[in-house]
C-alpha cells in the first residue's frame, strides 16, 4: 500500500516521477487504492493552487499541473468508478466566449475544478451565448464560468449574461481572464470575477455549498 | 506523387529559380527568408 | 515645419522623454492596430485584404487624431500572401475579429534539428504539417501567385513608410525582420517553436534540453546582434528607440524559471545596450512588476517599459529609473467619458512626466471595435498634444 500523504506531497511539489511511480504501484497492487490515490492527487492540486496564490508557482506550473493531473487520471482510470467515492458532483459550464480562441487559462481552471469535485461541461472555445443558454437549460446548470483573454471577450461575456437572464435562468456567473476586473464585472452583470484559478474554485465551491 | 518543389535542397533551389525574377536573384536569400517567415508563422 | 523637421522634433521628444529629460509636452505613441479600421467605417475583412482600404483607414486615423507615432500602419496585412498559398493559415478573421491560433513548430526533442537548418526544417517538417496533402500539390502557378502577393505586400510596406514620412511620423525602432529583429530565445520558444503549453511542460520536464537550445540560440542568433550593438555609434536619431523587444514568456514563468531560462540572457542583452548608452523599449505583456528587482540598477535612459497590466504609478514607485510608455487603459477609453479620460491623461502627464520619463500610449493594442470610443480617443489625443507641462 502506498503512502497517500507522500503522493499528495509529490503532487503539490509537481514531482512527476514520484507521482507516477506511486500511482503505478497502486495499479500494480490491484487498483483498490485508486479512489484514495485520486483524493491524494486532488489534495496535492489544492497545494498547487495555494502555492500559486502565494507567488511561488506561476502560470506555467499550473499548466504543467494540469497535464500531470490528466496523466494521473489516465493511470488510475480503469480502477476508478465514477462518482462512487466522491458523492454527487456539481455540474457546471465552463467555456471561452465567442470571438476568443484562447484556452490555456480555461484548461487550467478546468483541471482545478475537476480536482475539486466538479463535473465540468467544457463547451470549448469561441462559444456563442445561445449555446451556453441552450446547454444551461438542457442540463439544469446552476454555475457558469466564462473565460476570455481578448478585450472583445468582455462584449461576448456581457451578451452571454444578458441572454442567460433573458432566458429566466437562475445561474451564478463568474468571469475570468486578463481583461476582467471589478469594473468590468459590474458592467457585464456577472456575480463574480477572478484572475486566479484558486479564486474561481473557491467561489464555485461556495456557490455549490449554498445550493 | 511527390511534389515538384518539396524536396530539400533540390526542390527548394528549383523553386527559387522558378519564382524569383533574375534581377531579384542577388537578394534571393533575404526574399525567401521573409516569404518563408510569412508562410511558416502566418 | 516641414515633415522632415517635424519627424526630427518628434524623435527628439521621444528620446528626451525616454532619457528622463524635461520636455515641453508629453509625446503620444498610438498603440492602435485594427481599431482604426472600425473608426474609419470599415470592417476587418475589407481592410485585411485590400491595401487601398487599409491605407484609407490609416490616413483617416492620422488626419483625425493628433499623435506623434503609431504602432501599426497596416503592415500586418499578410493575409493575401497566405491565402494565395492556400488553406492552412494560423490567422482567422471576419468582419469584427482577427486573431491567431496557437501553434508550435517543434517539440522539445526537435529543437536542435530546427537549429541545424531552419529552412530545411521548415521545408520538411513545418510546411508539410501545416498545409497537409496540399503541400505536395503546390505547383509553379501557386508559388508564383504567392510570390506576387508577397511583392505587393512588400511594396505596400515601403509605400506606407513613405506615407509616415510625409506625416512626419518616426518609426518606433530599427527592429524589423530584414535587419534582424531582437528576439530572446524564450520568446521564440513561446511564440513559435514550442508554444505556451509545451514550454510550460518543458521547463519542468526537460530543463536541460531547453538550456541547450537557449545556449545555442545565444551563440548563433544573439552573438551577431551583440556585435552589431558593440559596433553602433550611439543613439540613432532616425528612430524613437534603438531597439524594441517583446516580453511575453515571463508571463508563464515562476521566479526560478525566470532566473534560469530568461534573466541571464536578457541581462546580457541589456548590458550590451547599456554599455553603448542606447535607449530601448520593452513591451511587457501581462505584468512585469514581479521581476522589478532585476531592472532596478540600470541607468535612467536605457529602459522604457510599455506597460500592459501594471499600474503606472505603482511601477514608477518600484522602478524610478525606468521610463514608462502607456498608462491609458482600454477600460477607460471604452467605458469612460471624454472628461474622465482627459482627467486621467492629465494625471498621467503631471505625475509621471514632469521630469521626463513618460510617453503617453494605450496599455493594449487597440484591436476591436469597442476597445475605445472615438470621442474619448479624440479628447485625449487633443489633450496630450496641446497640454504644456
Amino acid at each position: 500500500m502506498i503512502d497517500y500523504e507522500k503522493l499528495a506531497e509529490a503532487m503539490g511539489d509537481l514531482d512527476e516521477d514520484t507521482v507516477k511511480e506511486l500511482l503505478q504501484q497502486v495499479m500494480d497492487e490491484g487498483g483498490e487504492g485508486a479512489p484514495k490515490a485520486m483524493e491524494a492527487c486532488q489534495k496535492g492540486m489544492d497545494t498547487v493552487g495555494k502555492l500559486f496564490e502565494e507567488g511561488e508557482y506561476f502560470v506555467g506550473d499550473l499548466i504543467y499541473a494540469g497535464e500531470l493531473m490528466t496523466d494521473a487520471v489516465g493511470i488510475l482510470k480503469d480502477a476508478l468508478v465514477s462518482g462512487e467515492s466522491s458523492g454527487p458532483k456539481t455540474r457546471m459550464i465552463l467555456c471561452t466566449v465567442k470571438g476568443d480562441l484562447h484556452d490555456i487559462g480555461k484548461n487550467i481552471v478546468k483541471s482545478m475544478l475537476e480536482a475539486n469535485g466538479f463535473d465540468v461541461l467544457d463547451l470549448g472555445i469561441d462559444v456563442p451565448p445561445e449555446k451556453i443558454v441552450e446547454t444551461a437549460k438542457a442540463e439544469n446548470i446552476k454555475i457558469v464560468a466564462l473565460s476570455g483573454v481578448l478585450t472583445l471577450a468582455l462584449d461576448s461575456m456581457k451578451k452571454t449574461v444578458e441572454e442567460l437572464k433573458a432566458a429566466g435562468l437562475d445561474v451564478k456567473i463568474i468571469i475570468g481572464g486578463a481583461p476582467v476586473n471589478a469594473d468590468s464585472c459590474r458592467n457585464i452583470g456577472a456575480d463574480e470575477w477572478a484572475h486566479s484559478p484558486q479564486k474561481t474554485v473557491d467561489t464555485c465551491k461556495r456557490w455549490a455549498a449554498e445550493g | 506523387m511527390k511534389g515538384k518543389y518539396t524536396s530539400y535542397p533540390e526542390g527548394y533551389n528549383k523553386l527559387v529559380k522558378d519564382i524569383i525574377p533574375w534581377y531579384m536573384r542577388p537578394a534571393k536569400a533575404m526574399l525567401m527568408r521573409l516569404l518563408l517567415t510569412i508562410l511558416v508563422d502566418g | 515645419m516641414n515633415s522632415k523637421e517635424l519627424k526630427a522634433s518628434r524623435v527628439k521628444l521621444f528620446r528626451d522623454a525616454a532619457n528622463f529629460r524635461k520636455t515641453e509636452r508629453i509625446p503620444h505613441f498610438a498603440n492602435v492596430v485594427t481599431w482604426k479600421v472600425f473608426d474609419a467605417g470599415h470592417t476587418l475583412d475589407e481592410a485585411m485584404t485590400d491595401f487601398d482600404v487599409m491605407e484609407k483607414c490609416v490616413l483617416h486615423f492620422l488626419d483625425k487624431y493628433p499623435v506623434d507615432g503609431i504602432l501599426d500602419v497596416g503592415i500586418r496585412n499578410q493575409f493575401n500572401v497566405t491565402e494565395a498559398f492556400g488553406e492552412g493559415s494560423y490567422y482567422y478573421y471576419d468582419k469584427e475579429v482577427v486573431g491567431i491560433h496557437d501553434h508550435a513548430h517543434c517539440t522539445v526533442d526537435t529543437l536542435q534539428e530546427y537549429m541545424d537548418d531552419p529552412t530545411k526544417y521548415a521545408w520538411e517538417k513545418i510546411l508539410p504539417k501545416k498545409y497537409g496533402e496540399s503541400w505536395e500539390q503546390k505547383d509553379k502557378a501557386v508559388w508564383k501567385k504567392t510570390f506576387s502577393e508577397y511583392m505587393k505586400y512588400t511594396k505596400f510596406i515601403l509605400h506606407m513608410n513613405s506615407v509616415m514620412g510625409k506625416y512626419g511620423l518616426p518609426g518606433l525602432s530599427p527592429n524589423n525582420p530584414m535587419k534582424g529583429a531582437v528576439v530572446p530565445a524564450v520568446e521564440e520558444l513561446m511564440s513559435n517553436l514550442l508554444g505556451i503549453q509545451q514550454l510550460s511542460v518543458a521547463m519542468r520536464r526537460s530543463p536541460d534540453l531547453l538550456d541547450a537550445f537557449i545556449q545555442r540560440w545565444e551563440k548563433e542568433r544573439m552573438e551577431p546582434i551583440y556585435e552589431k550593438i558593440r559596433a553602433s555609434k550611439g543613439q540613432d536619431y532616425k528612430y524613437c528607440f534603438d531597439s524594441s523587444i517583446l516580453m511575453l514568456a515571463h508571463t508563464v514563468m515562476n521566479k526560478k524559471q525566470f532566473e534560469r531560462f530568461y534573466w541571464p540572457y536578457l541581462k546580457k542583452l541589456l548590458d550590451e545596450y547599456a554599455a553603448k548608452g542606447l535607449s530601448i523599449r520593452i513591451f511587457t505583456e501581462g505584468s512585469i512588476l514581479r521581476f522589478a528587482e532585476y531592472f532596478k540598477d540600470y541607468p535612467k535612459g536605457l529602459l522604457t517599459f510599455h506597460l500592459e497590466q501594471d499600474d503606472p504609478f505603482e511601477f514608477r514607485e518600484a522602478l524610478p529609473n525606468v521610463a514608462i510608455m502607456g498608462g491609458m487603459t482600454t477600460d477607460l477609453l471604452s467605458n469612460g467619458t471624454p472628461e474622465e479620460c482627459v482627467a486621467y491623461a492629465k494625471r498621467l502627464c503631471d505625475e509621471l512626466g514632469r521630469e521626463g520619463g513618460f510617453i503617453y500610449s494605450e496599455n493594449k493594442m487597440l484591436s476591436y471595435r469597442n476597445d475605445a470610443k472615438a470621442e474619448n480617443m479624440l479628447a485625449v489625443s487633443k489633450f496630450v498634444n496641446d497640454y504644456r507641462l
